[in-house]
């Protein structure tokens, strides 16, 4: 099966600090992949990459076969690659409703199609219906993830990539976002997850990459990292709440 | 005396909304881009020439001109931002650079427009022939009056459109996190400039629409531009409600001013005001709330 997002060999710098040496993963249809690191490894970095926010200064990326490192955000995010930002980022003043609008901004779309659109984020995210009509600052953090998930949904995007969901949640709001990131990719969806949460990323994903200091130091299967007790130990022990 | 303070609300009213669709301008650009345009008054000078070749030089009809002038002052604001502001758009800490660049461009379009249409002040007839008209036994000059229901038409137009439109959505959106806005597909620098051009177009029109009261020269934005600040201010800076009622109360208060206590200080009473509310209430009357800016 040919990959769906293929990233060769980026670095990227923000001013002169050199944030990614020599990057390469790839994502297939219907995968999960989660990209791990301690704080500061680059994860971000690489989502911001793939999504325009940042270009490479070497490597190359491409998207279903078209090259896609030089393009604006707001060329990619037409093409199919929706990325949820840490920290959520949900439009303060705008309400629930009206944020979940503005993910469909990629494309053009009728009114009937917004509200079928909507529908749907709202099956999966239940929670999101009473809160409709409420400003998006006055939402909890786990409510603005969901949030935020939703509204990347909106865009109908061939791959997802969520920039650590988990940060700042209850350990049980936690969970329950990681099964509604599962539930999603059984529906199909492929995801590019970065995450913290070492112990339930790994439940959950196919693969995984390991990223240092900026250089991709491992990769492997879901499996066989999680079998390795020296990985899981080596990457932080942030597993003591598993 | 009660008739007296009836034709002061009026005028102060009317001059008020002058300001208000200036401070509207102010407002917009600012909350979209972080920015302060000075040369914001100098807008309301070039919808004001561009209605004087239009209904001076071309004999349009009024009714004709008048939106047209608005567009075409809109479209010089979508042009001033690409040179102005477009780019030096993703540098950080563009904020002061803009600024001095945009009193440069109040200098240079004031100069340019001296040079086009000469030294010697235009003045337009009224919308309305008629100088006064009388009702319930006050007289009432009807331009004021033709100020006063076209900027509550323009300016409920505009809340439609910033609240009940996807495309004001947007504007909100990318005003709110513009890199989020992007990830979206929200054209950024198409927003930019669309907000430019309502600024600008609002500006435009209250030229357009003080100019007979006036007379149109190269210079008469700037007055307006400075009071319509003040008017920001007061309102509350960031605030669109605020930028209505600030100008409003500029208005009333220069009105009132001028005609109780003192003619001769008439433009010295908005300042007043101004100084007042950075004294004792510097986020001014609709100042926005901390939870709403993060």
């Amino acid at each position: 099966m040919p990959n769906m997002l293929e990233v060769r060999n980026i670095s990227a710098r923000y001013g002169n600090v050199t944030a990614l040496h020599d990057v390469s993963l790839t994502v297939g249809q219907g995968e999960i992949i989660v990209l791990l690191g301690v704080n500061g490894a680059g994860k971000s970095t690489t989502l911001k990459t793939i999504s325009g926010l940042l270009h490479p200064v070497r490597g190359g990326i491409t998207f279903e076969g078209e090259a896609i490192d030089r393009m604006s955000p707001e060329s990619i995010v037409r093409r199919g690659i929706a990325h949820v930002p840490e920290g959520r980022h949900v439009f303060p003043g705008l309400t629930v409703r009206e944020n979940l609008v503005m993910g469909t901004s990629n494309r053009k779309v009728t009114r009937a199609e917004t509200e079928s659109d909507i529908e749907r984020i709202l099956e999966i995210f239940p929670d999101l219906k009473r809160l409709y009509t409420q400003m998006g600052w006055s939402l909890s953090g786990g409510q603005q993830q969901m949030l935020a998930i939703g509204r990347g949904l909106m865009a109908r995007p061939k791959l997802l990539m969520l920039d650590e969901p988990s940060l700042g949640l209850a350990p049980v709001i936690i969970k329950q976002v990681f099964r509604t990131i599962k539930s999603i990719n059984e529906a199909g969806m492929t995801i590019l997850l970065v995450e913290q949460n070492v112990g339930l990323s790994l439940k959950i994903a196919h693969r995984a990459y390991l990223l240092e200091t900026g250089r991709m130091i491992r990769t492997d299967t879901a499996d066989a990292l999680r079998e390795d007790d020296g990985f899981r130990n080596a990457l932080l022990g942030v597993t003591a709440d598993e | 005396m009660f008739v007296e303070f009836i034709q002061l609300t009026i005028a102060g009213l009317a001059v008020g909304s002058i300001y208000a669709l200036v401070a509207l301008g102010f407002v917009l650009i600012y909350t979209s881009v972080n920015v302060v345009n000075f040369a914001q008054g100098d807008f309301a000078m070039i919808g004001a020439y561009f209605m004087v070749s239009l209904v001076l030089g071309a004999h349009w009809p009024w009714w004709v001109a008048l939106p047209l002038a608005m567009v075409l002052t809109g479209a010089v604001g979508a042009l001033f931002q690409l040179v102005l502001y477009q780019p030096v758009r993703n540098r950080p800490r563009n904020f002061l650079p803009v600024m001095i660049a945009t009193v440069g461009a109040s200098v240079f379009l004031e100069q340019v427009f001296l040079l086009i249409y000469g030294p010697v002040p235009f003045q337009l007839p009224g919308i309305f022939k008629a100088q006064s008209v009388k009702i319930d036994g006050v007289f009432v000059y009807p331009q004021y009056l033709v100020i006063i229901v076209v900027t509550s038409v323009m300016v409920t137009v505009l809340n439609w459109f910033l609240e009940r439109t996807k495309l004001g959505k947007q504007l909100q959106a990318t005003a709110q996190d513009a890199d989020t806005a992007r990830l979206m597909g929200i054209r950024v620098a198409r927003m930019t400039a669309l907000i430019f051009a309502i600024s600008t177009g609002l500006g435009g029109l209250a030229g357009i629409l003080i100019a007979p009261v006036y007379t149109v020269t190269a210079g008469m934005g700037s007055t307006i531009a400075l009071k319509a600040f003040a008017s920001a201010i007061v309102g509350g800076f960031g605030s669109i409600k605020g930028a209505i009622v600030g100008g409003l109360t500029i208005g009333l208060v220069e009105t009132y001013g001028a005609t109780y206590i003192s003619g001769s200080y008439r433009d010295a009473f908005p300042f007043i005001v101004l100084i007042l509310f950075l004294i004792f209430r510097p986020s001014g009357l609709f100042g926005e709330k901390v939870s709403q800016k993060v």
